[in-house]
């Protein structure tokens, strides 16, 4: 095996794992959101999930421009690169599945919101 | 010609270059209830730019050309002057086509759309954060990658318009189509070849496809137009910064004037063509 191939499936290990980590991270604040949304509490517990809300929101604020880089890098990977049949689809359901899962819970957390607010 | 020449002439002018873009945002917007207008092309042609531009984001005399960045997912911009109206471009990628195009074709064979904006770009699609080296297309040497690179995207640019094809067919209401290809400013010295690929004259070119759907539609109802522009003066390079092509030399503001300018009047004998409606 060639040292240029040894290095791209060690990117591209690196990068499958990267996507997979964020859409479990992605889902995880989906779950979080829910929960929030749907916890009934007194007083002190209800500006406690709203806060956690806030928070939620603030981290996937500040994760979003990485995960849109990440998500770019590989669809470009996908658009252009050598790869070999099986890995560039790999790429492309991770991406999916991390690219939907990024917008599920921005979506989520919205309702979240609203639903608090109520 | 002095370098702040053309500099001074393009600040002179720049009154009307902005008079002929608020032209623009009206035609774009059009009336409430008209249908809108759709931007379509590969990947890295060029298209957020021009939504920027008559969204009113963008202003190409004093904003610095963009570092690319891929679309994610179906760019929706507002324009300044009225929220309510919405430019849709959505993402080129191959792979993105499958999950956000079928809907908006869809719409254009339900006669949601006026008019098509096809942008290309003579192969010069941006490349991301990927080096040229790492291309599929790459075999060693940058010169003949160059080459191969942009008949790939060419071609590529020839099958968005066959995929477009059924449905500006199936479109019952007239519809227009304008090939807007964009980066005059690194094709410049290309430009016959460049217009006879577009505009049809060269054997088994875009222009050609392009006859052939138009010959199927009657042409009452359908309309297409060629023009040809520069939207950034800037070097084509890959998001890691490796040049690949510079602006043609002598390309400066005023021939991007003349061709923002040209554009518009293209545009003009569109809208005439809608208002005989």
């Amino acid at each position: 095996m060639s040292q240029g191939t040894l290095r791209a499936d060690s990117k591209s290990k690196r990068l499958i794992e990267l996507m997979r980590e964020f859409t479990s991270r992605m889902n995880g604040f989906m779950e979080d959101a829910e929960e929030s949304a749907q916890a009934k509490n007194d007083d002190w517990g209800a500006a406690l999930q709203s806060e956690k809300l806030l928070v939620l929101q603030d981290r996937l604020k500040h994760l979003s421009p990485a995960v849109d880089d990440l998500c770019r890098h590989v669809s470009q990977l996908i658009e252009h690169s050598q790869l070999d049949d099986v890995t560039r689809l790999e790429y492309r359901l991770r991406l999916a599945d991390l690219e939907q899962s990024k917008s599920a819970a921005q979506r989520i957390l919205k309702i979240g919101f609203a639903t608090r607010m109520k | 010609m002095e370098v702040w020449q053309p500099i001074r002439w393009a600040w002179e002018n720049r009154d009307e270059v902005q008079r002929w873009l608020k032209i623009l945002h009206r035609w774009f917007r059009g009336k409430k209830t008209e249908p809108g207008i759709l931007i379509v092309g590969a990947g890295g042609t060029g298209k957020t730019t021009l939504a920027r531009l008559l969204a009113g984001e963008h202003d190409f005399l004093l904003d610095s050309p963009r570092a690319y960045q891929e679309s994610i997912a179906v760019e929706r911009f507002v324009l300044n002057d009225d929220k309510d109206v919405e430019i849709l471009a959505p993402p080129g990628q191959i792979h993105r086509r499958h999950a956000t195009w079928p809907d908006l074709e869809a719409e254009i064979v339900a006669g949601g759309f006026r008019g098509l904006v096809v942008v290309s770009a003579f192969g010069f699609h941006s490349i991301g954060n990927i080096s040229y080296k790492e291309h599929r297309l790459y075999k060693g040497s940058k010169a003949r990658f160059l080459n191969r690179y942009l008949r790939d995207r060419r071609n590529e640019e020839s099958a968005i318009l066959q995929r477009l094809e059924p449905s500006i067919l199936g479109c019952p209401k007239k519809l227009w189509a304008l090939t807007l290809v964009t980066k005059q400013d690194l094709w410049w010295n290309e430009r016959s070849i460049v217009e006879s690929h577009y505009r049809g004259t060269a054997e088994d070119s875009y222009g050609q496809r392009l006859e052939a759907i138009a010959a199927k539609k009657a042409s009452a109802s359908f309309r297409h137009e060629c023009a040809f522009c520069s939207l950034a003066i800037s070097n084509f390079e890959t998001g890691t910064k490796e040049p690949l092509k510079s602006t043609t030399e002598g390309y400066d503001q005023q021939l991007q004037i003349d061709s923002l300018r040209r554009l518009f009047d293209t545009v003009h004998g569109l809208m005439k063509w809608e208002a005989t409606r």
